[in-house]
């Protein structure tokens, strides 16, 4: 859609501030266009880059993400089952790039938010700049192995998978689960919150035990937690833990790895040594390293802090921060429709701030999660978050929080129906 | 620097500049939207209260999953008689707690902006 204008308009509009913000909606109106560039392709990144296209097509959107596919975390656990291959959890950016987004297969090496122009840069290790007048940053999390001695090693042994990032951590998991004769164990280890996806672990341990109960009767789970109780869907989880894999799961909370040997697969938990057929670690967890180097940890050296109004860094002006790896508001799961939320406000927030109009003052966050506890049972969490004036953040609505009553096929139904959507909504 | 593309002036050049001087001396940049929440604050807050709905009921509400139902074109009195019915409890596996989050001026603004969205597959 182009639109012409006379001189005498142009130079009107020119001539005052106050009139800049109606030029936005000139089309292709020939002047430097707004650059965004979002670093991370996952729930948070993609869907940002969908939205801000979507909703202003004048802004030139650059995606950095090293992956050629959008894999999800959520399903995922139900390919250590059987019950979905890792492929059919994969999707193409081409839609993304249909909408006029430019996909950038690279890693975001820096950041100068203040180059000579004023305007900020990304430094890709591929070589080359990318500038930014506004920068996302969804890049998901990183490990801290500080605390478990020889869990880096074994797991770049390929010795001990942690799965908790989708694709060839998942399959060897699977695999190793696969190979595994009747009679093994397998033991899984939580890490402290906060941590990507709260129940994960949980659906995980059900998962296998669902597993073992229909292939290999005669093995066991073994969970150490290091929280002091299940974090989330505790009484759900716990009362199906009961009924049906009594005999197979065990649930020991407070206790975390100290030491990992990869190539016998033991585990010091607490002083004394566990032996494990497949040894599952979820270590510890940070912000994706890229925030790090950006300079936006604010909390614990760990998180980033971020206005939840605008999604923008508590620390570094221009650069928004998404997903698993902010510093989460009270309530606020480390989940990836909370990414696909957050990346709306934030989308939302940028448009307006790049069209000179006040961002949304009070935006609204939704979260719904669901858990598999077989591969044909599913139960949920829900929550609504408002901006609260008192606390200055975003927290939950208490009428609004939900939870199944118990799982059920028809919930199974309903979360395959999530995914699809939210795969769409995110990556097209 | 992007081509100029007002070929119609002919002295577009100088144009161009005196407006990216202008507009650098502001810090505001002009991002030549076409639409959506770039739109007027009102119907920013609009749209961006309905993509919430959008991560179960597909984009703009047009499902791509046939157990959630697709929201663009249902008739506003029905969204709106749903969803508040939907708040004052009425057995779902998620909305009934999900539409306590909203106010009831929300659930009307959202009701008023899927009845106004095509449905899947009308060129509207």
């Amino acid at each position: 859609m182009r639109t012409s204008i006379d001189r005498r308009t142009f130079l009107k509009a020119v001539g005052s501030t106050a009139a800049l913000a109606p030029l936005a909606a000139l089309g292709g109106c020939g002047i430097p266009r707004a650059r965004v560039v979002v670093i991370g392709g996952g729930f948070g990144g993609a869907t940002a880059a969908r939205y801000l296209r979507m909703w202003d097509p004048g802004i030139q959107v650059t995606l950095v993400e090293r992956g050629r596919t959008f894999r999800s975390c959520p399903m995922s656990n139900l390919v250590l089952t059987g019950h979905r291959q890792s492929h059919q959890l994969e999707h193409g950016y081409e839609a993304l790039e249909r909408l006029g987004v430019t996909l950038v297969h690279d890693d975001a090496m820096a950041v100068y938010p203040e180059s000579g122009s004023g305007q900020g840069l990304v430094r890709l290790a591929g070589g080359g700049d990318l500038e930014y007048d506004r920068l996302i940053v969804s890049p998901g999390i990183d490990f801290v192995f500080d605390d478990i001695v020889g869990c880096e090693a074994a797991i770049e042994a390929g010795q001990v998978f942690h799965a908790w990032r989708p694709g060839p951590q998942t399959v060897g998991l699977r695999d190793q689960l696969e190979a595994m004769e009747d009679g093994g164990v397998y033991v899984l280890t939580i890490p402290p919150m906060p941590y990507r996806c709260p129940p994960g672990p949980y659906e995980r341990a059900s998962l296998v035990a669902d597993y073992f109960q229909r292939a290999k009767p005669r093995s066991r789970v073994l969970v150490f937690d290091a929280n002091p109780d299940l974090v989330s869907k505790g009484e759900l989880f716990r009362t199906t833990w009961e009924e049906r894999y009594s005999d197979i799961l065990e649930y020991i909370p407070d206790t975390g790895p100290g030491r990992i040997d990869g190539s016998s697969l033991t585990v010091d938990i607490d002083g004394e040594a566990v032996q494990a057929d497949v040894l599952n670690v979820i270590p510890p967890q940070r912000a994706g390293e890229i925030a790090s180097r950006a300079g936006l940890l604010t909390e614990n050296g760990r998180w980033c802090g971020v206005d939840w109004r605008t999604c923008e860094s508590l620390a570094v002006p221009n650069i928004h921060v998404l997903g698993d790896a902010t510093a989460s508001a009270p309530g606020m799961p480390k989940s990836g429709h909370m990414a696909n939320a957050q990346a709306k406000v934030c989308a939302s927030a940028v448009v307006a701030l790049l069209n000179g109009r006040s961002p949304d003052p009070e935006p609204i966050l939704t979260n719904t999660c669901y858990s598999f506890v077989s591969g044909l049972e599913a139960m949920h969490v829900a929550s609504v978050h408002r901006w609260d004036r008192e606390r200055t953040t975003v927290t939950p609505v208490p009428e609004a929080a939900g939870l199944s009553v118990a799982p059920s096929e028809d919930e199974a139904i309903h979360a395959w129906s999530w995914a699809r959507n939210i795969w769409g909504d995110s990556v097209g | 620097m992007r081509q100029v593309e007002g070929r119609s002036w002919p002295t577009g050049v100088f144009f161009l500049w005196t407006l990216v001087l202008a507009v650098g001396g502001t810090g505001i940049l002009v991002s030549c939207q076409g639409g959506g929440s770039g739109g007027e604050p009102e119907a920013a807050r609009t749209t961006a209260l309905a993509a919430t709905c959008a991560s179960c009921h597909g984009t703009e509400g047009r499902s791509v999953a046939p157990e959630a139902t697709s929201l663009a074109g249902l008739s506003e009195d029905f969204l709106l008689e749903r969803l508040e019915r939907f708040r004052e409890d009425e057995e779902s596996t998620v909305m009934h707690e999900l539409m306590k989050g909203y106010t009831n001026e929300e659930i009307a603004l959202v009701s008023a902006y899927f009845a106004a969205q095509a449905p899947e597959g009308d060129p509207r």
